[in-house]
């Protein structure tokens, strides 16, 4: 039997609504990008200067648990915070790479900027879905 | 007439069959985000009522019941919010996968314009958190100077 739904067989121009509303979308997610990588950034910070009264408190608390269990917690924030830092970096590369496309009618530009939101969108769902799947385990425990 | 131009030039680009297929994949991670995380709000909220409950059954401390009742209510808010703005990211993958699937620019400009709004109102609310942590920060900055000079 024959599939019949329709398949994309030739290009969707981009019209003055679709572009100008693109257009609109970029300072957004600039915004976006920039001001939760200097967040993350801060993080950072905060965690590289308070790390070792961080584990201090932590060992008075926790006497049970060893070095290696506080230094793979550290290490597990860091790579939350790298993960986090990479999606909002490929959002800011979809804004800026799509904006030189729009400015300069690069086609190449375009299609890397929606694929650098496809890499922000797959973080995203993924993120999403952890959350979720985090929320139901907390409800079964 | 530079206007004009401008307006022509929009057409020289467009979704070509690279980037088509990009953004389906962006619609469609989209709609499992903007689902997920609404129902990831709807048990926060079931939590926070099972909550409510435990602490109110171990202790009978007013406290425990406001700090509970507030958690509940927090998490409603959370829900609502949720909601209204991963309304228009569903919209937007619905609309888009929509309009690529049938060719039509009016199915796509509908899904852009919801993901417009979208943005808007995470960046409004990236504005409000920010403002919150920048006073929260100040308030600790100014409880510390009080307490070295003391």
């Amino acid at each position: 039997m024959e599939d019949n739904k329709p398949e994309i067989l030739s290009d969707l121009p981009i019209d003055y609504d679709a572009g100008n509303t693109l257009k609109k979308i970029l300072p957004w997610t600039k915004f976006i990008s920039i001001a939760g990588i200097v967040f993350l950034g801060l993080i950072l910070i905060i965690l590289i200067f308070t790390s070792q009264r961080l584990s201090d408190s932590f060992k008075d608390n926790n006497p049970d648990l060893g070095n290696l269990w506080i230094l793979s917690m550290l290490v597990g924030v860091l790579v939350v915070i790298v993960v986090f830092g990479y999606s909002l970096w490929m959002l800011l590369r979809f804004s800026i790479l799509v904006k030189k496309a729009l400015e300069t009618q690069d086609q190449e530009s375009f299609n890397k900027g929606i694929q650098s939101m496809k890499i922000y969108s797959i973080f995203i769902g993924v993120f999403a879905a952890l959350g979720l799947i985090s929320n139901i385990y907390n409800l079964i425990i | 007439m530079e206007e004009q131009n401008k307006l022509d030039n929009f057409f020289n680009i467009s979704f070509d069959p690279k980037s088509s297929a990009g953004l389906r994949t962006v619609a469609k991670w989209s709609m499992v985000a903007a689902i997920c995380s609404v129902c990831g709000s709807l048990l926060g909220v079931v939590l926070a009522i099972l909550g409510k409950n435990r602490t109110e059954e171990s202790s009978g401390l007013i406290s425990y019941a406001f700090f509970s009742t507030a958690n509940v209510a927090g998490s409603i808010v959370v829900l609502i919010l949720s909601a209204a703005f991963n309304y228009f990211l569903y919209s937007f993958s619905v609309n888009t996968l929509k309009g690529l699937t049938n060719l039509d620019p009016g199915k796509l400009n509908e899904g852009l314009s919801s993901l417009k709004t979208y943005y808007k109102i995470l960046g409004i609310i990236m504005i409000v958190a920010m403002g919150i942590v920048l006073i929260g920060f100040f308030y600790i900055l100014i409880m510390y100077g009080t307490r070295t000079r003391n």
